[in-house]
């Protein structure tokens, strides 16, 4: 069994050797050892119980790491703390140097603010216009300036922040902007005479605030800049606020914030986990390509502990990798009827692969996710079909004539095989969400546990933290069928990987037995039990991880249809 | 409602004046534009416009059906020319269907109107905007800048309808 000293000492010889350092860094990848050092740190804890000293040695290592990064970090504007640390993916097995941090609309919205007050003294006009026009660039603060020295107030016109003599009305007493009180007002959308409260800008088109509530409520949500209903002059937040009665503005930014975050889908991801409000930004995603051609998959975590691949945006799904992760999705949902109405009926994004509907219009698609701009018939990018001929009506729908030479026994085969994989698929992410329940009477059964016998509450952490790895153990349990569906059954490899996947459910199932004791006495006698098997699945989850990204970069394991 | 009725009435006025003075560039080309059944329903609508001049559609009338939802003025009205009887770059021949911007929610406003919004559609006849084509052969060639087979293939669908 390896010691604590040796341990440090192998981090120690990282720290002081820069190149090594550097190495590893640049390289950005997992080196073979990670698994070692992870596996080798549970066995240190089950033969001493020492958790805390090894932990701190790790944390020291990774500020360091931070450190060092920071550093570069400073001039980015939007550079926040960074709130996971590697420490985390490495327990993951993972891979390290993923930097991110995890924000929400309201968070990244404030930083806009700040960031607003800053530029503020640069523009020399209210804050409040500075935020319209940012929301016009997108939230693209180089753009803004760019466009800003080069127009000035020209800029503020063409937004809709000025009123060019033009636009102007020849209304002489309604050229103010705000609400009037109006008797006997007809207003000219909902054609009804009545004495009412009215709302205009300077512009001077005036309507009834019943009007403008109904047209600024279907606005909120698109977060585009919500302009007066006749001319392209701009409803500032505090005019919506003033016309809808109370903070409506916050709408309109939480969805401008929304369609930003979905504009940059390369460097923000939105969780994916069910009402979850938190979105990971990861700033620097030149590595990401190393961890797919590597079959590693770049999980995050956000502040709800929900992991998540950061490539493709789906639950942690080790040892399977993006493309196995993909195929496996799309192959179990094409067994019902649902797929086949969105095989049918949509297409997908060519850039950001969301399921688009064509329910009417031309062939110019603009993806509502990633706004991004493509021809319904060739999938390909709109921009050359505005000027030039369309080669695209060249093409047949040919292929979509399905005419499947093999004969139907086979397929009857393979539609088994399938069946039993996706069971087995199925029954542990079943049982992984009731283990997860479970865990939220763990919760309880260690506060119990503290009131009744005394304990500290780092004494009864042991509890959640095998809940966790239980959890894990499930999920990579359960990517690992799609591995197994998609592998040759003929290879060594495969029967190894198939082996592992034997000792980790036997792992798991130990564990999650054991977690079902009910007396919270009995739960501390069997401490030592539950580091053990923990341990153990940790380390077959690890294995077989590792074996799978095996078959994966030999190719045995290969997504097919 | 109170806004549809408020322009039925200035449409049944404005149709009216039109008839007797002949000053605006609008004032020939809708025919008809009122309720299938004005007694029952409001929301069921039926225009006919003439062919603008310097078209291949001149001399042609062009019906359209327009259904109004119950959130107008907010959402736009529904448009479409009668199937099979417009062959045009932004209109879908078979089905009548009509690509135009202000007719999608996005780029509606409620300033507009059926007549404004009618103006447009007979606009859109005058100015085929082939960047963006629902009947894509007629857009090749309009691009292509083969006018010739373009308003031939127009004469010909349009030919059809009348025998």
């Amino acid at each position: 069994m390896a010691s604590d000293e040796e341990y440090s000492l192998q981090f120690d010889e990282d720290e002081s050797d820069e190149e090594v350092t550097a190495l590893y860094e640049s390289r950005n990848t997992s080196e073979f050892t990670l698994p070692d050092l992870i596996c080798h740190k549970h066995a240190t804890i089950i033969s001493q119980e020492s958790e805390f000293d090894i932990d701190d040695d790790e944390d020291d290592a990774i500020h360091e790491y931070e450190d060092e990064d920071d550093e570069d970090d400073n001039d980015d504007l939007l550079a926040l703390p960074i709130t996971m640390s590697t420490k985390k993916a490495l327990s993951e097995g993972s891979v390290p140097n993923l930097k991110y941090e995890c924000l929400t609309t309201q968070g990244i919205y404030e930083r806009m603010l700040k960031r607003i007050h800053h530029l503020q003294p640069l523009f020399s006009i209210p804050p409040d216009d500075i935020l319209i026009l940012m929301q016009h660039y997108d939230w693209n603060e180089e753009r803004l300036l760019e466009k800003w020295t080069e127009k000035m107030d020209d800029l503020l016109e063409e937004i809709g922040l000025n009123v060019t003599s033009k636009k102007i009305v020849d209304n002489t007493n309604s050229n103010t902007r705000g609400l009037k009180y109006r008797k006997d007002f007809s207003c000219f959308i909902c054609c009804d005479d009545k004495t009412t409260e009215t709302f205009s800008l300077e512009c001077g088109h005036e309507y009834c605030l019943d009007c403008y509530r109904h047209y600024i409520e279907d606005k909120l949500h698109e977060g585009n800049i919500i302009t007066c209903m006749d001319c392209s002059l701009v409803l500032k937040n505090l005019d919506i606020d003033q016309i809808m009665g109370h903070a409506s503005s916050n709408i309109l930014m939480r969805s401008s914030i929304k369609s930003f975050v979905q504009k940059h889908h390369r460097n923000y991801k939105w969780c994916p986990y069910a009402d979850c409000k938190f979105i990971i930004h990861l700033k620097d995603t030149s590595s990401l390509g190393e961890y797919t051609r590597l079959h590693y998959s770049p999980f995050v975590k956000c502040n709800e502990s929900h992991r998540f691949c950061f490539h493709c945006g789906f639950e942690v799904h080790a040892p399977a990798d993006c493309n196995v992760t993909n195929a496996w999705i799309k192959k179990a949902r094409k067994e019902s009827d649902n797929l086949n109405w969105v095989l049918t009926h949509t297409k997908e994004c060519p850039k950001c692969s969301v399921n688009i509907e064509k329910n009417g219009g031309c062939n110019h698609m603009v993806c509502g996710n990633c706004k991004y701009e493509f021809c319904w018939i060739c999938e390909s990018a709109w921009a050359p079909h505005g000027k030039s001929f369309y080669q695209c009506t060249m093409y047949n729908n040919d292929d979509n004539g399905k005419t499947k030479t093999t004969s139907t026994e086979d397929a009857a085969r393979r539609l088994k095989r399938f069946t039993f994989y996706y069971r087995m698929f199925n029954e542990h992410e079943v049982s992984a969400k009731l283990d997860w329940k479970l865990g939220q009477t763990v919760g309880i059964k260690v506060k119990a546990l503290q009131e009744k016998i005394g304990v500290s509450w780092i004494e009864g952490q042991f509890l959640s933290e095998s809940i966790q790895t239980l959890v894990e153990g499930r999920t990579s349990l359960k990517w690992s069928f799609a591995v197994a569906y998609y592998s040759d059954p003929s290879h060594n490899l495969t029967k190894i990987f198939l082996d592992n996947q034997i000792l980790l459910a036997k792992a798991v199932e130990e564990l999650s037995e054991l977690l079902l004791t009910k007396q919270p006495e009995a739960i501390m006698k069997k401490k030592p039990d539950f580091y053990n098997k923990a341990g153990f699945v940790e380390n077959r989850r690890l294995a077989l991880m590792e074996c799978g990204r095996d078959l994966l970069c030999k190719g045995i394991c290969k997504p097919t249809d | 409602m109170s806004r549809i009725i408020k322009e039925y009435k200035t449409i049944q006025k404005q149709l009216n004046n039109n008839r007797n003075n002949q000053d605006d560039e609008f004032n020939n080309i809708i025919v008809s534009l009122a309720p299938i059944d004005p007694d029952q329903d409001l929301t069921k609508w039926e225009a006919v416009i003439k062919g603008p001049q310097g078209t291949p559609y001149y001399g042609f009338n062009f019906i359209l059906y327009i259904t109004i939802p119950q959130e107008y003025p907010t959402v736009p009205p529904f448009f479409e020319f009668q199937p099979r009887s417009m062959p045009h770059c932004n209109v879908n021949y078979n089905t009548g269907e009509i690509c135009l911007d202000i007719l999608k929610q996005d780029h509606w406003t409620p300033v507009w109107n059926l007549m404004s919004t009618l103006k447009a559609i007979w606009l859109l006849l005058k100015d085929p905007v082939p960047e963006s084509p629902l009947n894509v052969d007629l857009a090749n060639l309009l691009r292509f800048g083969d006018l010739s087979a373009y308003n031939g293939l127009i004469n010909y669908y349009l030919n059809i309808n009348v025998v």
